[in-house]
């Protein structure tokens, strides 16, 4: 089976800045493929080489066996693309936008577009302009949807979502993997990932950090935590615990970095009494820092 | 299953359809108010005015008939108002259809659709024919109602020929800004240049040629091989038609050409 998406040494300049810089990526069919990194890291620019939008300096990208600029039409067919600027002229309806994007793909099959705009909650008989960002991302979520691609590519989808639209794009994109599809999506938060993508690279300054399964990724990531008891603790209770770092504590408050596993931490916590707890994961930014400080240590 | 045909000329129509709507009610009425003003005027009191003017000032603007119903007809709709207007509205609508598009980032989507880039540039260009010549008609068609209630005595024939002409000088312009936009995504940079080049076509048609020496320059502008007062006067000429034909889909061509071989969005 040829593989969904495959770039070798793809790289980018933007004039003198380089947006892409010799990315190596591999999606397998039928995978949800997390596509990591901060703003500014590339991976638009990865998407858009990936669509033909921009062509690359150097390197190649090969997208379900196909070159997107030679064989960019018949590319184009098959894969359903989500800008993540998703602009379009706002003055029309989403139905007569879906009208026009479905015509430009020889038609779609009108129930399960409709299907698509029902379950968003979406309403395709209003203005875009007036509508909401969260609903602009629905429009954009559908236009990707509407004609079933054999792969779809995300940028940023679930960005202006509430929380219950996140869980809906999440079960779609595994619909559409349990047909057998493909889902490629970018994210600059490891949480909108981890839920739904099977694998997940990071890239940074446009290069691969990290290529992995994402329960990896998240074994590696590090949570801010904050807890407040009842009555001020001693701080080396927690210091020597492994994966805790930074500890702090101003009275009965807490404050602390967690990586990977939580158990030891968690029953030491147990033994006092709890009145808070917060526990935030940090950036993608911070994220890197492990892994670097853990090149570091181990070489 | 492919696209359906001229699907992208359709829909830049119908998005467009406001925007060509008050263009042509721009277009037709300027024509209106000027080939009604003729029944108004005595034609001898032209002459005395006329004879006021400096003879290269007359040449300039093309009023050496002005009391003739063509010649009339050629030193103000043809001659002037209607042109400029029409070089106007192509320069806008060829930006809108193209740099402008591409500098919204709606253009985006569109190309990431099973659409090649060259046929977006040709649907997209066929619309600026369309609408270039589709405002031409309208132009005609009023000028066309009119001249017989104010006894405005131009063959029919000749009247066509001038608004041919003048839609497919809107019709270069149109393609120019496409041509221009096919190489640079950015609206601001087609607009002024296309400004630019139209200013000097105009110019260069009217007012280079009278200093001595310089005659030739017309040759140069797209302004001269319109010519709707000589058409008015003496009848369609082929030639000019097919040059300007040839300049816009060689200008269609340049626009493809650029589009497709280079990055979108980003400047």
């Amino acid at each position: 089976m040829t593989v969904a998406i495959r770039t070798e040494a793809l790289t980018k300049y933007y004039g003198k800045q380089r947006g892409l810089d010799g990315l190596d990526l591999e999606v397998q069919p039928g995978e949800i493929y997390g596509f990591l990194g901060p703003n500014g890291a590339g991976k638009t620019t990865t998407i858009r080489l990936l669509l033909d939008v921009l062509r690359p300096n150097r390197g190649r990208a090969e997208v379900l066996g196909l070159d997107p600029r030679a064989e960019g039409v018949e590319l184009r067919k098959r894969v359903g693309y989500l800008p993540g600027d998703f602009v379009v002229n706002g003055r029309q309806t989403s139905r007569q936008l879906f009208k026009h994007l479905g015509a430009l793909r020889g038609g779609v099959d009108g129930r399960y577009l409709d299907r698509l705009t029902e379950r968003l909650g979406l309403d395709p008989t209003i203005i875009i302009r007036s509508l909401s960002k969260g609903n602009r991302q629905k429009v954009g979520l559908v236009q990707a949807f509407m004609h079933r691609p054999e792969l779809l590519i995300l940028d940023e989808p679930t960005s202006g979502l509430d929380p219950i639209l996140q869980r809906e794009f999440q079960a779609m994109a595994k619909e559409a993997t349990a047909e057998g599809r493909t889902v490629f999506m970018s994210s600059h938060v490891l949480s909108e990932v981890q839920e739904v993508a099977d694998r997940a690279c990071i890239i940074r300054d446009g290069r691969l950090v990290a290529v992995d399964r994402v329960e990896t990724l998240r074994e590696r990531s590090i949570r801010r935590v904050e807890i407040v008891f009842d009555e001020p603790v001693p701080a080396q209770t927690f210091a020597h615990i492994e994966g805790v770092e930074n500890v702090t504590v101003e009275g009965s408050t807490l404050t602390c970095q967690l990586r990977g596993r939580a158990d030891e931490f968690v029953k030491a916590v147990a033994r006092f009494s709890v009145a808070s707890l917060l526990a935030e994961e940090q950036d993608l930014e911070e994220m890197f820092f492990a892994y670097y400080s853990d090149g570091a240590d181990r070489a | 299953m492919g696209p359906t045909v001229l699907e992208i000329t359709r829909k830049a129509l119908w998005d467009q359809r406001k925007n060509l709507l008050g263009w042509t009610i721009g277009l037709a009425g300027a024509t209106f108010i000027y080939t009604g003003v003729y029944g108004i005027f005595d034609p001898t009191e032209f002459d005395t005015i006329m004879d006021s003017l400096p003879e290269s000032m007359i040449q300039a603007f093309g009023w050496e008939n002005m009391a003739s119903p063509s010649g009339y007809l050629g030193s103000t709709v043809y001659g002037l108002v209607v042109p400029v207007l029409a070089m106007v509205f192509a320069i806008a609508f060829g930006t809108r259809l193209l740099a402008a598009d591409e500098e919204a980032g709606t253009l985006e989507l569109i190309v990431t659709y099973p659409v090649s880039r060259i046929s977006l540039v040709l649907q997209r260009a066929l619309t600026v024919a369309v609408a270039s010549l589709g405002v031409a008609s309208a132009v005609f068609a009023v000028a066309a109602l009119l001249a017989g209630p104010v006894d405005l005595e131009v063959p029919l024939d000749n009247l066509l020929a001038a608004s041919f002409q003048l839609g497919l000088l809107a019709l270069v312009f149109g393609t120019l800004v496409m041509a221009i936009g096919g190489f640079v995504g950015r609206r601001g940079v087609v607009m002024g240049a296309a400004a630019a080049l139209a200013v000097v076509s105009y110019f260069g048609a009217t007012v280079v040629p009278q200093i001595s020496g310089l005659e030739w320059f017309q040759n140069l502008s797209v302004f001269h091989f319109y010519g709707g007062a000589t058409v008015l006067e003496e009848g369609f000429v082929v030639a000019d038609a097919l040059i300007l034909i040839g300049l816009s889909v060689l200008l269609v061509a340049l626009a493809a050409f650029g589009f497709n071989r280079r990055d979108i969005g980003t400047g």
